[in-house]
C-alpha cells in the first residue's frame, strides 16, 4: 500500500498546485481575502503531500520494496542504509522528486514566514510557486514517475553507481536543490512585483533573506560537491569546468549579482529593473541547469539515465516560465522608474560594477557551456570547451571584481571618493605590493603572484574595513566594543564572505603553484619523496570485506624528517552490484600540506601503480568556501529581516 | 478497501485544509500601506541608529531620512489613487460557494481520475523481509549463502548444488558460472560439461554459441551415452543449418530412449518438426551418432 499512497500523495499535490496557482491570483485581483487565504493552506497541503510522497519513497527504498521500478532499478538488499536513503534522490525520478519536494518546503515557508508581507504579494508569490510546482509535477508524473510498479518482483535491484556510494550523496544534491528551487522563490516576488506592479526599497527588503538562503545553500553545495568530487574522484581536481559544474556556477554567479543588486533597491530604490531582470535570469539559470543535468544532454556522473523526453519537457518549461517573466517585464519596465541618482564613484557604483562583470563573467561561462552542444545539435562537428578557454575568459572579468571587493564597502552611498577610499585601505595596498613582490622573488609564476596579492588585497581590505567601522586602535577599547557589537549581522556576514572569497584565492593560486605529483610503480617497501614527505609503500591487503564491496587498500606509510607519524589508506573497491570498480584516494593535510594517494593497477611484477599528490593549500579552498556561505547565513540572520507584521489598528480597515 | 478509504481519508483532509480560508471569510487584516510603514519606520530607525554610532555624519543622516520621507509620502500617494480606483472589496458569497464546491469535488475527482490511469491499485506492496515466501527469494539466500561457503571452501559438489539452485531460478549467466567451477575441480565429469553447456545456451535464449558447442563436445568425449548431451549437440546442427545432420544425431538418440522416458516426447516433436522444416521425410535420415572428434 505505501508505495501506492506515496503515488496518490503525488497526484493530489499536482491538483492542489494548480488551486494554489489559479485561486489566489484570481483572488489578488479581485481583493478577495478568502480566495487570497487559499494560498497559504495550499502551500501547507501541498507540503504534507509532497512530504508524504517523498517519505514514501524512502521507505519503499529501506524496506527494498523492488515491486517499485525505480527501487528495483537503482537499490540493492546489500546497500548500507545510509545509501539506501541517499539513493532515492541517486538517481533521475528520485532526484526530481527531491527537487519538488524542496520547492514544497520553501512554500510552506513563505506561508509561515510571510506574514510581514502585504496578503496581495503573498498570495501572488505563492500562486507563481503553485505554477512551477504544477510544471514539475507534471513532468514527474508524466515522465519521471518514481512510483511505477514492477510485476512479477524481481529477486533483487540493479544496485547504485558505487562513485555515488558515498556520505557525499547526503548533503551534494539536496544543498544544490536548496539553493537552485530557493531562487524561485525569488522569481515568484519578482513576477508578484510585476503583476502589481510595485517594486520598491520595500520589496527588495522582503525579497532578499529568500535569495541569501538560496545562495547560502547553493554555495554549501557547490563547495561541498568540489570537495567530494577532489576526495572521491582519484584525479587530485576539485573543479573541471565540466558543464555540469558551470550549471551550477551560472546560477550562484547571477545570484550574487541579484544579492548585491538588491542591496541597492533596498538602500536607495534605484536599479530596480536591472534586479528584477537579474532574479528571472538567476531562477531561469537554475532551470537551465536542471534541464543541461536531467536531460541527459550531458553525460557524467549527474546525469542518471538519457530519454529525449524528458529534455525537451524540462526545455519547455525553462522556456515557459522565462518568457512568462520576461514578457510580463517588457509590459512593465517602462513603469519601474529609477528612483535615486548616484555618481559613478559611490557604494551603489561599486556594487554596480560587481553586477556587471559578475554577469559578464556568467555569460563567458554560459556560452562555454552551451556552445559545444549548440555545435553538436546543428550538426557541425563535435568540439569540446574545457579549462583553457574558461581560465583565459572567467580570470579575467572576475579580477575587477576582486579588486573593487575590497574597495567598495569603503566608498560612501551616493558619492564617494576613491581618494579617501585608498587612503583607508593603504595597508591593505602595501601589505598587497609586498605579496606580489614576495612571491614574485621566490619563482613563482607572475600570474600566482598577482593572484596571491589580490588575495592579501581582499583579505587585509575587509580586516580594513572592519577595523575602520569598529574604530579599531582609534577609538578606545570601550567604544571599539560597543561599535562591534552594535554593527548588523550583515555586516558581519559581508566581512566572512569577502574574507572566504580572499581565502579561497590563495587557496587556488597556492594548489595549482606548488602542487607536486609522482605517478610510479611502487614494490612493497618502496619509498617516495614528496613535499618535504617520505612515502613508503608499507603493503598491500587485498580482499577486504566492505558491506558490499572488496576492496584492496594500500598502506603507505608518511613521515617527515625520519619520523613516521601518518598512514594513509587509498583503495580499490570492487563492488557486487553493479560489479565496477572504484578508487578511494586517501588524504592526509596539515598546515599547509595536502597529501593525496591514489592506489592504481597491481602489475605482473607485484608492483602497484600509485599517484601521490602534495597539494598545499588546497583545503583553504573548501574552508574559504565555507566562509562564504557562513557570510550569507550571518546575513540572514539579521535583525531587519524579522521585522514583524504590521498591528492591524492604525491602517485597518483597508483590503491588502 | 483499505487503500481505497486511505486515499479518501486523505483527500478528505486536504479538501478541509484548502476550505478552512474559503469559510473562514474575509478577516480584515491592515493594508498594503501598513506593510510598507513597517519597513520604511525600520529603515528610519537604522539611521538613527548609524547616527548616533557616528557610522554617519549628521547630514548625510539627515539627506538618507528625507529619501525615506520621501517614499513614505510616495507609498502614501499610491495606496490613495490605487484604493480609489479600485473599490472592489471580494467576490462575494455566491463566487465563494462556487469555489468551495469547486475544491471540494474537483480536487479529489481530478486526484482519483489521475490516479485511475497512472496507479496500480491491485499491487500490494513487497518489502524485501516479507517475501521469505517468495521462491526467488528463497533460491536467491540460498544461493548467496552456499556461494559464500564455496568461496571459503570450494567442493565440485557444491558448486554442482549452486549451478542447480541459479538454474532453477532461471539465473543462467551465474548457473554457467558455477558449473564452469564445478567442471574445474571434478576433473573428467561429464555430468558437469553437459550441465555447463546447456547454462551457456539458455544464457543466450537457447542459442550455442562456440562455447557452450565445446563444453557439450567434451561431455560427448568423456560419455558417449548422455542423451542431454547428444541432444543439444544434434540442436547445435541445426542452428548451424545441417537440418539433416541434426534429425540423425536424433533418431539415433531416439533409438536409445526407453519408451515413457521424459524427454522422449520432446525429442520426437523436434526430430518431426525439424524434418518437416527441412522438406524430408525422417525416415529417409540414418541415425548417426554425432562426431566424437569436435
Amino acid at each position: 500500500m505505501i508505495p501506492e499512497l506515496g503515488h496518490f500523495a503525488l497526484i493530489l499535490a499536482l491538483f492542489v498546485a494548480l488551486v494554489q496557482a489559479v485561486v489566489p491570483m484570481i483572488g489578488a485581483s479581485r481583493g478577495d481575502r478568502a480566495w487570497m487565504g487559499v494560498a497559504s493552506s495550499a502551500a501547507a497541503a501541498q507540503f504534507a503531500l509532497v512530504t508524504l510522497a517523498f517519505g514514501c519513497l524512502v521507505w519503499c527504498y529501506v524496506v527494498s520494496d523492488f515491486s517499485v521500478l525505480n527501487v528495483a532499478q537503482n537499490s540493492h538488499t546489500d546497500k548500507p542504509l545510509l545509501y539506501k536513503i541517499t539513493g532515492v534522490w541517486g538517481n533521475h525520478e528520485g532526484s526530481m522528486l527531491l527537487w519538488v519536494f524542496i520547492l514544497s518546503v520553501y512554500g510552506m515557508a513563505a506561508a509561515l514566514f510571510g506574514r510581514n508581507l502585504p496578503p496581495t504579494l503573498r498570495a501572488r508569490a505563492l500562486a507563481v510557486q503553485g505554477l512551477v510546482a504544477f510544471g514539475f509535477l507534471v513532468f514527474i508524473l508524466l515522465t519521471s514517475n518514481p512510483f511505477l510498479r514492477l510485476d512479477p518482483a524481481p529477486p533483487n535491484g540493479m544496485g547504485m553507481n558505487p562513485l555515488l556510494q558515498d556520505p557525499g550523496l547526503a548533503f551534494h544534491p539536496p544543498f544544490l536543490y536548496l539553493g537552485y528551487v530557493g531562487f524561485s522563490m525569488a522569481y515568484s516576488f519578482a513576477v508578484a512585483a510585476l503583476i502589481e506592479g510595485r517594486v520598491d526599497a520595500v520589496w527588495a527588503r522582503w525579497v532578499r533573506p529568500w535569495v541569501l538562503a538560496a545562495w547560502c545553500f547553493l554555495t554549501v553545495g557547490i563547495v561541498g560537491g568540489s570537495w567530494w568530487a577532489y576526495y572521491t574522484l582519484g584525479w587530485g581536481g576539485w573543479w573541471y569546468w565540466d558543464p555540469v559544474e558551470n550549471a551550477s556556477l551560472m546560477p550562484w554567479l547571477a545570484g550574487t549579482a541579484l544579492l548585491h543588486s538588491l542591496i541597492v533597491v533596498e538602500r536607495r530604490d534605484a536599479l530596480k529593473a536591472w534586479t528584477i531582470l537579474l532574479t528571472i535570469v538567476t531562477f531561469s539559470l537554475s532551470l537551465l541547469g536542471t534541464f543541461l543535468v536531467r536531460s541527459g544532454v550531458l553525460t557524467s556522473v549527474h546525469s542518471f539515465a538519457a530519454d529525449p523526453s524528458r529534455g525537451v519537457f524540462i526545455l519547455a518549461l525553462l522556456a515557459g516560465f522565462t518568457g512568462l517573466s520576461l514578457t510580463l517585464f517588457s509590459i512593465r519596465a517602462p513603469s519601474l522608474k529609477g528612483g535615486s541618482l548616484f555618481a559613478p564613484v559611490s557604494r551603489e557604483g561599486g556594487l554596480l560594477l560587481n553586477n556587471i562583470f559578475l554577469s559578464a563573467a556568467m555569460g563567458a561561462v554560459l556560452l562555454g557551456t552551451l556552445y559545444p552542444l549548440f555545435m553538436d545539435v546543428l550538426e557541425l562537428g563535435k568540439i569540446s570547451v574545457g579549462p583553457p578557454y574558461f581560465d583565459m575568459v572567467f580570470i579575467p572579468f572576475m579580477t575587477p571584481v576582486i579588486l573593487a571587493m575590497a574597495l567598495g564597502p569603503m566608498l560612501a552611498w551616493k558619492r564617494g571618493s576613491l581618494k579617501t577610499a585608498f587612503a583607508r585601505l593603504r595597508i591593505s595596498l602595501a601589505l598587497a605590493a609586498a605579496a606580489i613582490a614576495v612571491f614574485a622573488a621566490f619563482h613563482v609564476s607572475w600570474g600566482v603572484a598577482a593572484s596571491m596579492g589580490m588575495a592579501v588585497w581582499l583579505f587585509a581590505g575587509t580586516m580594513e574595513t572592519l577595523a575602520e567601522r569598529t574604530g579599531f586602535l582609534r577609538a578606545p577599547w570601550r567604544e571599539t566594543k560597543r561599535r562591534a557589537l552594535g554593527l548588523p549581522r550583515s555586516f558581519y556576514g559581508m566581512i566572512a564572505s569577502h574574507a572566504g572569497i580572499a581565502i579561497l584565492i590563495a587557496g587556488i593560486a597556492g594548489s595549482t603553484a606548488w602542487q607536486s605529483e609522482r605517478i610510479q610503480i611502487m614494490h612493497i617497501g618502496d619509498s617516495v619523496a614528496l613535499g618535504g614527505y617520505e612515502i613508503k609503500l608499507a603493503k598491500v591487503e587485498d580482499g577486504i570485506k566492505g558491506p558490499n564491496y572488496t576492496a584492496m587498500r594500500g598502506i603507505f606509510d608518511v613521515s617527515r624528517n625520519g619520523v613516521q607519524d601518518i598512514a594513509l589508506h587509498p583503495e580499490k573497491r570492487t563492488y557486487d552490484a553493479p560489479p565496477r570498480t572504484t578508487t578511494k584516494a586517501a588524504t592526509w593535510g596539515d598546515f599547509p600540506h595536502n597529501l593525496y594517494a591514489v592506489l592504481g593497477d597491481p602489475d605482473p611484477k607485484g608492483g602497484y601503480v600509485t599517484r601521490l599528490y602534495d597539494k598545499p593549500l588546497v583545503t583553504w579552498i573548501f574552508f574559504g568556501g565555507g566562509l562564504i556561505a557562513l557570510g550569507g547565513g550571518l546575513a540572514l540572520l539579521d535583525r531587519r529581516y524579522r521585522v514583524g507584521a504590521p498591528t492591524r489598528s492604525k491602517y485597518a480597515g483597508r483590503d491588502g | 478497501m483499505i487503500l481505497w478509504l486511505t486515499f479518501a481519508a486523505l483527500a478528505a483532509a486536504v479538501v478541509v485544509l484548502l476550505l478552512y480560508p474559503v469559510f473562514r471569510g474575509g478577516k480584515d487584516a491592515a493594508g498594503r500601506i501598513a506593510y510598507d510603514m513597517t519597513v520604511y519606520r525600520d529603515q528610519l530607525a537604522e539611521i538613527g541608529k548609524d547616527a548616533e554610532r557616528g557610522m554617519m555624519t549628521p547630514e548625510q543622516a539627515e539627506a538618507a531620512r528625507a529619501e525615506i520621507y520621501r517614499r513614505m509620502l510616495a507609498a502614501e500617494d499610491a495606496e490613495n489613487t490605487r484604493t480609489a480606483a479600485s473599490s472592489r472589496r471580494g467576490m462575494g458569497r455566491v463566487a465563494r460557494i462556487v469555489l468551495a464546491a469547486f475544491l471540494a469535488v474537483g480536487v479529489p475527482a481530478g486526484a482519483f481520475s489521475v490516479y485511475a490511469a497512472l496507479g496500480s491499485p491491485s499491487l500490494p506492496a513487497r518489502p524485501y523481509a516479507a517475501r521469505a515466501d517468495d521462491p526467488d527469494i528463497i533460491a536467491n539466500t540460498k544461493a548467496e549463502k552456499l556461494a559464500a561457503q564455496l568461496e571459503a571452501n570450494p567442493s565440485a559438489a557444491g558448486y554442482k548444488k549452486l549451478g542447480d539452485i541459479y538454474f532453477l531460478a532461471n539465473r543462467y549467466d551465474e548457473a554457467a558460472a558455477a558449473y564452469r567451477k564445478e567442471t574445474g575441480l571434478a576433473g573428467n565429469d561429464a555430468a558437469a560439461w553437459s550441465a555447463l553447456g546447456e547454462a551457456m545456451a539458455m544464457a543466450n535464449d537457447g542459442i550455442i554459441l562456440p562455447g557452450a558447442r565445446h563444453a557439450f563436445a567434451e561431455a560427448y568425449r568423456l560419455n558417449r551415452t548422455d542423451a542431454r548431451t547428444r541432444f543439444y549437440l544434434g540442436l547445435a546442427e541445426a542452428q548451424h543449418g545441417d537440418l539433416r545432420r541434426a534429425v540423425a544425431i536424433w533418431r539415433d538418440l531416439q533409438k536409445d530412449t526407453p519408451k515413457d522416458a521424459p524427454w522422449a516426447a520432446m525429442l520426437n516433436g523436434h526430430i518431426a518438426a525439424f524434418s518437416k522444416q527441412g522438406g524430408f521425410a525422417p525416415d529417409t535420415i540414418a541415425p548417426q551418432p554425432p562426431d566424437a572428434g569436435k
